[in-house]
Order: structure tokens, then sequence, then C-alpha cells
């Protein structure tokens, strides 16, 4: 078994602004719009080294960055310039509820959420059955998602995704969503998860969302890695020359 | 050479037992939402073409005097291939639009959703297909013919052809989102470009060529040998669709390895 290991090394990820560009022929030879589209930086020179132990917690505002961090390392975005390397197998949370189909029963929903993820392979009717129980939905679960309320549709997201044992783990700002019993749970489950995986890398607004879990601290603004450093450290910075809260 | 070796390993890389389980999940899936809660259901997958074949085989007799034994089976071998192949066509640049969001965020293997379309429509087309087939034969209006028993090895080539070209048809619309559009239009006209209606015997003979190389009836030719004229496709023929199935494979993946690099920040 090989090590996990992330490695990004002066990553560059620029994506497309179709708006800028000539998307119909009137825009084009009389708007006098460019066909070439109009790349819009989205990550600069980042560069990131993870290895087994690492809980890294990667804070920013809105648009800073920290979501393409992880869709780079899941290897969702192409990168314009740089390095990737990642060793493990990666799940990442950022795709819970993604794929969902509302006309489709909640158990067909866990099949097809697995297939959208790639991982057939892993699924079967005991774990089928551990995700039902724990999304608490019962006989529900025959019904199709669009009798449900939104709760129960992201306890069964929730449910869904957390079963998976993965070297490397990716979130993005999933707290569960429910009752207060079912997020007190849920929050238990990925805590273990969390502490099981090798690497895990947390996207949140703030520190104390994650200062219990994280053990590494990045700053990032404007699609750049600003700072590495502790909890209290990281938040400061951030109050004081980010969001500049006094 | 290189882009062979990368085409090879690439292919190689899709053998997987749970991708191709993955694409026959997403298109059951599919299958069973668009015909839930119709009173049809699945039914209107052959009703479709049928009432085309009704009114082709009343109307173009009339139009047009031209010599076609049984023009009932004709019709309908070349009106069901037809279909196929230009619902794949129209369908599939929107396979990757339409999954932004899954491609977005899971990690899946992109050309599961081009493939688990054209997985559909054949799977469709054959179960249609072979239903009127069953009932022609039932019906007396053709007879069966051990010939048939070809019929898979043409269209396993028809359904690699469509599935190349449906790759590169879903990478590329989020590129050229006209895609679509023209390729309505491309149907449309090619319907009356290639002898689907009438024989190519109408055509003039120094005029025949063009359409020879037509790649629409490149595919068509050989299932309407088999099943309408009862014969064997001869050498020519097969080589023509055989070499159809290797260069749409090459170009789309052409087309492929230009365009799956940044078309996620094109959806």
């Amino acid at each position: 078994m090989t090590l996990a290991q992330i490695k990004l090394q002066n990553v560059y990820v620029n994506g497309i602004d179709t708006h800028a560009r000539a998307g119909t022929l009137r825009q084009w030879l009389l708007l006098n719009k460019t066909i070439k589209a109009k790349t819009i930086p989205i990550l600069r020179n980042v560069s990131l080294e993870a290895k087994p132990g690492d809980k890294i917690g990667i804070i920013g505002r809105n648009g800073s960055g920290k979501s393409s961090v992880l869709k780079v390392i899941s290897a969702n975005y192409p990168i314009a310039k740089g390095h990737r390397l990642v060793h493990g197998t990666i799940a990442p949370l950022i795709e819970m509820g993604a794929g969902f189909d509302h006309e489709q029963t909640g158990i067909k929903n866990i099949k097809l959420s697995f297939a959208y993820r790639g991982r057939l392979k892993d699924y079967s009717s005991e774990l089928e059955q551990k995700i039902i129980e724990f999304s608490e939905l019962g006989e529900k679960i025959y019904l199709p998602l669009k009798t449900y309320s939104s709760g129960m549709i992201s306890r069964l997201a929730f449910s869904s995704a957390v079963f998976q044992d993965p070297d490397i783990m990716l979130l993005d700002e999933v707290l569960a969503a429910g009752d207060a019993g079912f997020i007190s749970k849920s929050r238990s489950v990925l805590r273990k998860k969390l502490d099981a995986a090798s690497i895990a890398i947390i996207v949140s607004h703030a520190t104390d969302d994650i200062q219990e879990i994280c053990n590494r601290f990045i700053l990032m603004d404007q699609g750049s890695i600003i700072m590495e450093g502790s909890a209290k450290e990281v938040s400061s910075k951030y109050k004081k020359d980010i969001l500049k809260i006094k | 050479m290189r882009f062979v070796k990368d085409f090879f390993h690439d292919l190689l890389s899709k053998c997987d037992k749970y991708y191709s389980l993955t694409i026959i999940l997403i298109s059951q899936n599919t299958l069973s939402r668009q015909y839930r809660d119709s009173v049809l259901g699945i039914l209107w997958t052959l009703i479709q073409p049928t009432t085309q074949v009704i009114i082709y085989s009343i109307i173009m007799p009339h139009i047009m005097r031209f010599p076609v034994e049984n023009y009932t089976t004709f019709l309908i071998t070349s009106i069901f291939t037809w279909s196929f192949i230009s619902q794949t066509l129209v369908t599939t640049p929107n396979s990757l639009i339409n999954n932004a969001e899954i491609i977005k965020r899971c990690i899946i293997s992109k050309t599961i959703f081009p493939l688990s379309d054209v997985s559909r429509l054949f799977y469709n087309y054959i179960i249609s297909f072979l239903c009127m087939y069953i009932l022609l034969v039932l019906l007396s209006i053709t007879k069966f013919d051990t010939v048939v028993l070809l019929l898979p090895l043409y269209l396993i080539l028809i359904f690699i052809t469509l599935a190349a070209i449906s790759i590169a048809l879903a990478f590329s619309a989020p590129y050229l989102k006209d895609l679509n559009e023209i390729m309505t239009v491309l149907v449309s006209v090619s319907f009356w470009l290639t002898p689907i209606v009438y024989p190519i015997t109408i055509i003039p003979e120094h005029l025949r060529y063009l359409f020879e190389f037509n790649p629409f009836y490149i595919m068509i030719k050989p299932i309407s040998m088999i099943v309408h004229q009862h014969v064997i496709p001869n050498f020519l023929d097969s080589l023509y669709l055989i070499l159809l199935t290797v260069f749409s494979s090459l170009i789309s993946y052409m087309i492929y390895r230009v365009c799956r690099k940044n078309f996620v920040f094109y959806l």
C-alpha cells in the first residue's frame, strides 16, 4: 500500500469567462467580441503538501479559491500550470447529493449516488442497510425523493456519502442538516471518519468550526495562499486583514 | 504512434466491470424515468418509428414510382435503424451539459454520460426492432432467414461507431453550444439524402457513388441487406462499415483529447 500524499506545486487554475466570449454570431460580428474565451484566474501559484496525519483546514471568504483547491486535488479542475501529485483514494464530500434524481425512490438514489461517485465497487446490500438505518428514513426510503422534505434529502445525502473509508477526505463545509439529534450523530460519525482518514482537508469560513479537528490551518484569498499557521494566527489575520473586523 | 498508444491505453482503462455497470445503471435510470407515469410506457419507442413507417408506406408508393419488393420490411429496417442513428446524434451533444453539476463535483469518468445515452438508445432500438421483426415474420410479411444471425456483428459495429461519435459530440458541445441545433438540421437534411424511404436504385447510376460513401448509408445498408433482402452483405460493404468504425473512433478520440481538458469550465 502506498502512503497517502498530496503535493501541489505552483498550481495555477484558469477558469473561462464564457460571457466575455462571443457566444453568438451576432456578438462576434457586430459587437466585436472575440471567439477566444477570456480566462479568469481561479488559483494563482498554490503550493500545498500534505502527508499522512495532516488534517488541514482552509479558511477564506467566498470565492477565495478554497473549494477550487479541493477540486484540483480531486482532479475535477484541470490545472493550467504547475504540478499535481495525489496518492491514495479520495472521497470528496463536496458532492453530497449530486445527481440525486427526484423522481426515483430514496433507495435507488443511494445506488445512483454510488455510481456517480465511481464507487459502485463498494456498494453492497449491507452497506445500503447501514445507510438507511443511519438516515432514519425508515419506510420512506421506498418513496420518490420528490415527496421528501429538504431536511430528509440532506439526511439521505449525508448518509450515503459518509460511509466510506478513503485515504484522503475532502470536506466542503459539510455540516449535516436535520434535527439536533441527527446533527450530533452525524458530527460524531464524521469526526470518526476524519480521524480514520490519512489526510483530511476541510474548507470553512471560520476557524472556530474546525479548530478541534484540524492540526494545520491555511488562509486563502483571491486564489492564493496567504499564510499557514496556528488556528489563532490564521484566525486573527483573517479577521484583521481580510474581513477587516477590528 | 503515440496517439495510437494513448488511444489503446485509454480504451483499456475503461475495460472495467464497474465502468460498464455504471453505464448500465445510469441508462436504466433514465429509461425508467423517461416513461414513468406514461400510460404506454416503453411502447412509445415502438410507436414513434412505426407511425413513420405507416405514413411513408402509404404515401411514398404514390408519389414516387419505384419497384421495391416488400416495401414495408424495407422501410421498417431503414427507419428503425435511422431513428437510432438520428436520436444519438441529436441527444448526445447534451450528455455532458445536462450532467454539469455531477461532473463538476464527482470523481467519475466523464465518458460514462454519452455512453449511457447511446446504450439506452441502442437498447430501445434493439428491442423495438426485434418486436417489429417478430411481428413481420408472424404476419408472413417477411420470412425468417438464418442470415439474420449475422445481424449482431453489424449492429455492434454501428454501436461502436455511434458511441465514438457521441463522445466527440458530448465533449465538443460545451465549447460550441449550437452543436445541438446543427445536428438537428444535419439529421433532417440527411434523412432525404440517404436512401431510407427510397431505394438506391432510383438514383442515376453515375451519381450513385455519392450515396455509397454516405456514412449513414454505410451503416443502414448491411442491416437492410440482411433483413430485407436476406443476403449476406458483400465484402466491400462490410469493409466500408469497418473502416467507418475505425475512422470515427480515431477522429472522435482526437476531438476528445483536445476538448477534455478544459470543457468543465464551459459547462
